[in-house]
């Protein structure tokens, strides 16, 4: 499935809209790495437990987000963009959205 | 002359450098995780994130799902004929068993709004006539109301659903009882024990039925209508619960504090 944040792609028009696909997650990570994490921030550098919270999330959102496309029967999500809210403290909370369509050759 | 190191230079910038970029390990390490909680996972987690119940324009710009597609109403239907009676039988006789821990917490929580020495400002009053009866209304019927919001399937009737409410109610009064007889109001009177035995335990146990044809409503209307449930369907009851408590939590609590009722052992 092509996934692009722009609004057309190269070589492939636009067939059918299929509408608007989503998909979002909410993901901590356990106390231990909180801990851990916080420790690091002493010393500085990165904080790994974090990138992969924060990688595991982008990749269950895109992932949700393609699922909800490929119900309705879409070959590609075009103009897909990332957002983030704050609904706990300590979580990665990312929301991934596009617009589902078909894409033909041109 | 610049002061500048060499490598301060634009050229020295990830895009414009000459080394490889990193790739960052944690991509592997989440694409082993997440493939490890989807194998995990159940038809309920996905159903929870499925596109048709979306309120986009995706069901009108496309054909209705066909059938085998993971729809709530597929979904629900599907769970409701591999559940046997039995099993929802089973479920709710351990969210009975679960009452009484649960009434512990909420009994705890609900806070003192009926201890024996009054109440000793406004803050303490709205307390006991707000919040208490808010927190305890909840907690009686916290288990089944997640039963219902997200496995309507485990009860098969709304009298189960009542029979939790109701022994919720009767959980959290015993519960509640024992902690006034020997935390709050140790040096109580017999009048008292009788007072918490018959007048206290009749109302937890009306205000959970109260609350218990609201969790049924909610309940009738998923399982007739194949939709998500509808918290909205039951509000009106578990207000009337939440009210009625504390409409019955006000004047005891200024009696008791004006000394009409006398529950201390002189």
């Amino acid at each position: 499935m092509i996934v692009t944040n722009t609004e057309t792609v190269a070589g492939y028009h636009v067939a059918e809209i299929k509408g608007l696909v989503q998909g979002n997650t909410v993901r901590a990570k356990h106390v231990g790495r909180d801990f851990a994490a916080s420790l690091k921030n002493i010393v500085g550098g990165e904080l790994k437990g974090y990138t992969e919270l924060l990688t595991e999330s982008r990749r269950q959102a895109v992932e949700r987000m393609m699922a909800q496309a490929q119900q309705l029967g879409a070959n590609a999500v075009v103009n897909v963009r990332f957002t983030t809210s704050a609904v706990t403290a300590g979580a990665a909370e990312l929301y991934a959205y596009g617009t589902a369509v078909t894409l033909t050759e041109a | 002359m610049s002061k500048h190191s060499r490598k301060d230079g634009i050229e020295f910038e990830p895009h414009l450098a000459d080394a490889a970029p990193q790739l960052d390990p944690s991509e592997a390490q989440a694409e082993d995780l997440l493939q490890r909680e989807w194998q995990k996972s159940k038809l309920a987690d996905h159903v929870e994130h499925n596109v048709w119940e979306e309120p986009t324009l995706a069901g009108e710009l496309n054909a209705p799902p066909e059938a085998d597609q993971l729809t709530y109403a597929n979904w629900l239907t599907f769970e409701l004929q591999r559940t046997s009676r039995e099993k929802t039988w089973l479920v709710a006789l351990l969210v009975i068993a679960a009452c009484g821990p649960l009434g512990i917490i909420g009994a705890l929580f609900g806070g003192i709004s009926m201890g024996g020495g009054g109440i000793a400002n406004l803050v303490q009053l709205l307390g006991a006539v707000i919040m208490g009866p808010i927190t305890e209304e909840i907690t009686k019927v916290l288990l089944a109301l997640w039963i219902v919001e997200k496995r309507p399937y485990l009860f098969s009737s709304p009298f189960q659903i009542m029979l939790c409410a109701i022994a919720g109610g009767l959980a959290f009064a015993a519960i509640e009882n024992l902690i006034y007889f020997n935390i709050y109001v140790p040096q109580h009177t017999a009048a008292f024990e009788l007072f918490r035995w018959t007048v206290c335990v009749a109302l937890h146990v009306s205000c959970s039925t109260l609350a218990g044809i609201g969790l049924s409503k909610i309940w009738q209307g998923a399982i007739q209508d194949l939709r998500r449930p509808r918290l909205a369907d039951g509000i009106p009851w578990f207000y009337a619960a939440m009210s009625f408590h504390g409409l019955y939590n006000f004047p005891v609590i200024v009696a008791e504090t004006l000394g009409w009722l006398q529950f201390l052992k002189e």
